[in-house]
């Protein structure tokens, strides 16, 4: 039997997270409809995030988030735990106080087009990066306001963040 | 202290992984409950299970290039394994084998039944332990019984599930 590498094993935990979460999803749909899993899937996946992110601030010792610097430091640590490789995006810090963050694909909107909900699907992906937001008690406009899937409807995605810090 | 200088281990950063997944299938169950009553989130659970076990082990027999499983000192070794890659930290158990053909997992402290303890559902919640090692040894290919005879309301958080396979 071969070893898993702690790179291996962090890979098959992040899959089988997102496996498990799409599988939620993919029961939810069946039992309860569309309007009231997307309803589900947003409220939890948010409740998650804030809880998520305090978790891995107590973990870094960054307890505060006064500035944008202490921001992109505890951004950058989060997304070394908890990006897959299966992630394909990239996000960078155009300028002050802005976060943005560009989609080449998206797990979530493939898994939607498999299980034929892609038209209705309302994407729980910021939702998650929003209760991180929210955890950590720092407010925030977003661009483009999106209510269901940007790659579906424009075949890209992209959001782009603006803090208050220091304004 | 700097969190600059502050880097997690390994170790570290699976445990935050492994509780942030706990963390957020709990939530889709709360929301799932919120929503729609805990007798269909109970429902929604099951199923899930069910479906996401067999995907696990297919998964670590395949990450590991195992084999056949073909007699119960191999059952014994997948179990320990699995139970090490998806059972919570918080689980404490102990396998055993008894003779050729029969295999015994006794749970010591459940970490489902604190989990529900603390949310005061005992009696209602549904134990999922049989429905998940009966489609563990299915995508094992393995033929045979599991029992467990208690469920969340009567175990007091311990158990024993016997494996009965014919190989």
């Amino acid at each position: 039997m071969n070893t898993l590498k702690k790179n291996e094993l962090k890979e098959i935990l992040i899959k089988n997270w997102m496996t498990h979460d799409a599988m939620w999803f993919y029961n939810c749909l069946q039992e309860c409809g569309i309007e009231k899993t997307n309803k589900i899937n947003k409220a939890a996946v948010r409740a998650m995030g804030m809880i998520e992110i305090k978790r891995i601030q107590e973990a870094l010792g960054i307890y505060k988030v006064e500035t944008f610097e202490d921001f992109k430091l505890l951004s950058d640590a989060t997304w070394g735990i908890v990006k897959g490789k299966f992630m394909k995006f990239s996000y960078c810090y155009p300028a002050k106080n802005v976060l943005r963050g560009d989609f080449e694909s998206c797990f979530a909107y493939e898994g939607m087009k498999q299980l034929g909900a892609i038209e209705q699907y309302q994407c729980g992906i910021f939702e998650r990066i929003y209760g991180w937001f929210e955890g950590m008690g720092i407010r925030y406009r977003v661009s483009p306001q999106v209510e269901g899937c940007m790659m579906h409807t424009d075949g890209k995605c992209f959001r782009e963040i603006t803090f208050t810090f220091d304004e | 202290m700097n969190p600059k200088e502050i880097k997690l281990t390994a170790r570290h950063k699976e445990k935050l992984l492994r509780n942030i997944w706990l963390l957020h299938d709990g939530k889709w169950f709360l929301r799932s409950v919120k929503e729609s009553g805990f007798d269909t989130a109970t429902k929604l659970n099951l199923a899930l299970i069910k479906s996401i076990a067999r995907m696990k082990m297919k998964q670590l027999l395949t990450e590991t290039n195992f084999g056949e499983v073909r007699n119960v000192k191999d059952l014994q070794a997948v179990m320990e394994v699995a139970a090490l890659l998806y059972f919570p930290k918080e689980h404490k158990y102990e396998f055993r084998v008894v003779d050729s053909n029969t295999f015994v997992g006794h749970m010591l402290e459940c970490y489902v039944h604190k989990m529900v303890s603390e949310a005061g559902t005992t009696a209602i919640h549904q134990c999922a332990a049989k429905l998940r090692f009966d489609s563990w040894c299915r995508a094992m290919g393995l033929d045979g019984q599991v029992t467990n005879e208690k469920n969340t309301s009567d175990c007091n958080g311990t158990c024993e599930i016997i494996f009965r396979i014919k190989w």
